[in-house]
């Protein structure tokens, strides 16, 4: 009697903790969704040329109001799909970021660190260079797979090579992933010698993670790639959750292991590929959301997954929104050399950022 | 035939390989200085080359023979030799088997300052490019080594390198995109071709920039050679045999920094040679002896940029591929596969 009483009481107890952990993941999560519509506003409002929307001319336009000048619609349009856009990378990136954490136990896992930032831009660009010409309007659908197929190949390798004994070691496999990046990112500026100078200076600012090409067939695309994408996260998530306590327990649990890596591995690589061919390399962002969030969250992946979706989205859409403003204009005043009117791409800002983050992060990975 | 060959004195080996290397290094420059534009026989070398240079004649076979293919197969040598030899000396000092200028950073460092020096020469004070290269070198260097608080951790120093390699080569592609076009237009692709190491405009002018930096820096290398041996053996021993292991660090890792700052600013930074040569040399001759490593290493080095630049320059004739494309593409998979396997326990 005494002993069922007890138990009853524990598991009351875990339900209360459990309960608090849930519904303080809650308020996260509306803290995290306003932060995100603030942010979705404020760069749709504020923008180049000082064109200055209100929230109510926003409205007009995205209603469809007749009641707006050309001005006004450019403005929203190119601003809207820009700051989607940037959500939508950024949330993917940041999900593959986690499911990676989890596949390698490996806190330091990032798209990349790993290889599969690398795999799909040098997949992408040597097709862009040597591959057959293919018609203009199928390109866009066309990248993608290229992407995926290429960043699939290169976390392979990166897996075999550091999986020598049996066993992944987390700095190791960073090691061997930032390794296969660099030979493979060089593979890709060399492919650029073959390209005319123009278009290599296009596939630079492609490479450094662009979203001042944005339009609204990308955001068509990327929307379309991440909702055929959705069931294989939620696929994932239950599987990733367990692979986080090691094989044993995991296969324990009643899960089998091979199945539920490939499915996770495909999943973490595709999310980063779609983005990756849409907006180029951008880094990092799969490193600093989830690392961030497990401090609010925990590391269990069905709060930490939309949590990441939420925070990646704004971290890229703000990001986006500061290189976006930040012209070449302040910088000449800063420096006084003369430059070319020009922002830089959001890429440049996340990866500079992210590397800050990362020699932060490294003093504490015990090995 | 291996039991043979390990069978042999070290010395019997080391004059062996050096033998062997300078063999393969003479053949493979001689089909450097025969072909191309216009090919040449070997007679018609050796009668260019052993006649003096009349003033005033104007002969083509010659005038490119010694302005354009003989300063170029030089300048592959000495960068070789300069390279193999810092590579000994960084994975010797830092005792890390992957220790190489580009993966600490320290090559993509320099390929910054030099991106700087084409686009906003105004920021930088008026020196020559070598020492800026070695200031930029030195300054990353220290950073790596601080974010890692000790060289304990093998790994640990590589990846600080290559996120720190990672921010400077992402500053260096916002330069280029900031740059005015009047600026840079034209210029992308000479820069491409650097940052990839390139001989393609390798001429005497930068054999004579290279040459005093060799100068002192091979010889203080030598010199360095017997307290390599000793921080083998670990800092405790080399202490007792009266040797301060971080004094010694430091002046190995500048002296390889001077070897690697002159061939930065001049040809780029040719990848993987400072990581392979001394491995490839160490597996040839079986043994750890620094004095011994370095001969080798620094003939390695030549032999492995010049051939590198044979098939850079004749496999896909007309066009040119730089060297250390070739180096990155065919020796990177090879020693990332090796280093994998010998990281075995790390």
């Amino acid at each position: 009697m005494m002993s069922d009483l007890s138990v009853t009481n524990d598991q009351a107890f875990d339900q209360v903790v459990v309960d608090r952990r849930w519904l303080k993941w809650r308020w996260l999560l509306l803290a995290l969704a306003i932060l995100c519509f603030l942010s979705l506003m404020i760069s749709i409002m504020i923008g180049y040329h000082s064109i200055f929307l209100v929230p109510s001319r926003i409205w007009a336009v995205v209603s469809g109001d007749e009641n707006t000048s050309k001005l006004e619609k450019i403005a929203t349009n190119f601003r809207l799909s820009r700051a989607i856009m940037a959500f939508m990378v950024g949330g993917a990136l940041a999900i593959s970021g986690a499911l990676l954490q989890a596949l390698y136990r490996n806190p330091l896992a990032e798209p990349s660190l790993t290889g599969v930032t690398q795999g799909a831009t040098t997949a992408v660009v040597v097709f862009a260079v040597f591959g057959p010409t293919i018609p203009n309007h199928l390109v866009i659908y066309s990248v993608p797979f290229i992407a995926i197929l290429g960043a699939i190949i290169s976390t392979t390798i990166t897996w075999f090579l550091a999986n020598r004994v049996g066993k992944v070691e987390p700095l190791r496999l960073i090691l061997m992933g930032v390794l296969v990046g660099g030979v493979l990112s060089s593979a890709t500026i060399v492919s650029l010698i073959w390209a005319p100078d123009t278009y290599a200076n296009d596939l630079i600012a492609w490479l450094a993670g662009s979203l001042a090409a944005t339009t609204w067939e990308d955001v068509r695309m990327l929307s379309i790639a991440l909702l055929i994408l959705t069931p294989f996260v939620f696929l994932s998530v239950p599987r990733a959750n367990l692979m986080q306590f090691g094989d044993d327990i995991a296969s324990g649990l009643g899960q089998s292991i091979n199945p539920g890596r490939i499915l996770v591995l495909f999943t973490a690589c595709a999310l980063t590929a779609v983005a990756v061919a849409t907006v180029g390399g951008i880094g990092f962002v799969g490193l600093m959301v989830p690392h961030s969030l497990r401090w609010f969250v925990g590391g269990d992946l069905r709060r930490l997954v939309p949590a990441c979706f939420l925070l990646g989205g704004a971290l890229v859409m703000v990001t986006d929104f500061i290189a976006r403003n930040l012209s070449s204009r302040i910088l000449m005043e800063i420096t006084g050399l003369p430059m070319d009117s020009v922002t830089l791409p959001v890429g440049i800002y996340l990866s500079l950022l992210g590397g800050g983050f990362f020699l932060f992060i490294l003093k504490k990975v015990k090995t | 035939m291996l039991d043979y060959w390990t069978s042999l004195q070290p010395p019997t080996r080391l004059l062996f390989a050096i033998m062997l290397m300078i063999g393969l290094i003479l053949y493979i420059a001689t089909i450097n200085l025969r072909y191309g534009e216009p090919d040449l026989t070997f007679m018609q070398l050796w009668q260019t080359l052993s006649v003096e240079v009349k003033e005033g004649e104007d002969d083509l076979a010659q005038f490119i023979l010694f302005e354009v293919r003989f300063p170029r197969v030089l300048m592959s040598l000495l960068a070789g030799a300069a390279l193999g030899l810092a590579g000994v000396m960084l994975q010797g000092s830092l005792r890390n088997p992957l220790a190489d200028p580009s993966l600490l950073g320290i090559a993509q460092g320099a390929s910054f300052v030099v991106a700087m020096s084409i686009i906003y020469p105004e920021w930088l004070p008026d020196w020559p490019l070598p020492i800026l290269c070695l200031i930029a070198g030195i300054f990353t260097g220290a950073v790596v080594l601080i974010t890692c608080g000790s060289i304990r951790s093998t790994i640990r120093i590589i990846l600080a390198g290559a996120i720190i390699s990672g921010f400077f080569a992402t500053l260096s592609s916002a330069l280029i995109l900031l740059a005015p076009y009047d600026r840079i237009s034209g210029a992308i692709g000479a820069y491409l071709r650097f940052t990839a190491g390139s001989f393609s405009s390798a001429y005497w002018d930068d054999i004579y920039t290279t040459l005093p930096w060799l100068a002192v820096g091979m010889p203080a290398a030598w010199f360095c050679a017997r307290s390599l041996n000793l921080l083998q053996l670990g800092d405790e021993m080399a202490t007792g045999a009266g040797l301060n292991p971080r004094k010694a660090r430091f002046i190995m890792i500048l002296v390889a920094l001077v070897l690697i700052s002159p061939v930065i600013a001049t040809v780029g930074p040719v990848g993987f040679i400072a990581l392979f040569s001394p491995h490839l040399s160490r597996a040839f001759i079986k043994t750890g002896n620094a004095f011994h490593l370095m001969l080798v290493s620094s003939l390695a080095g030549s032999l492995l940029i010049v051939s590198a630049d044979v098939v850079g320059r004749l496999w896909l004739y007309p066009i040119e591929v730089p060297a250390g494309v070739w180096t990155i593409i065919l020796i990177g998979p090879v020693a990332i596969l090796l280093l994998s396997r010998k990281l075995k326990r790390v």
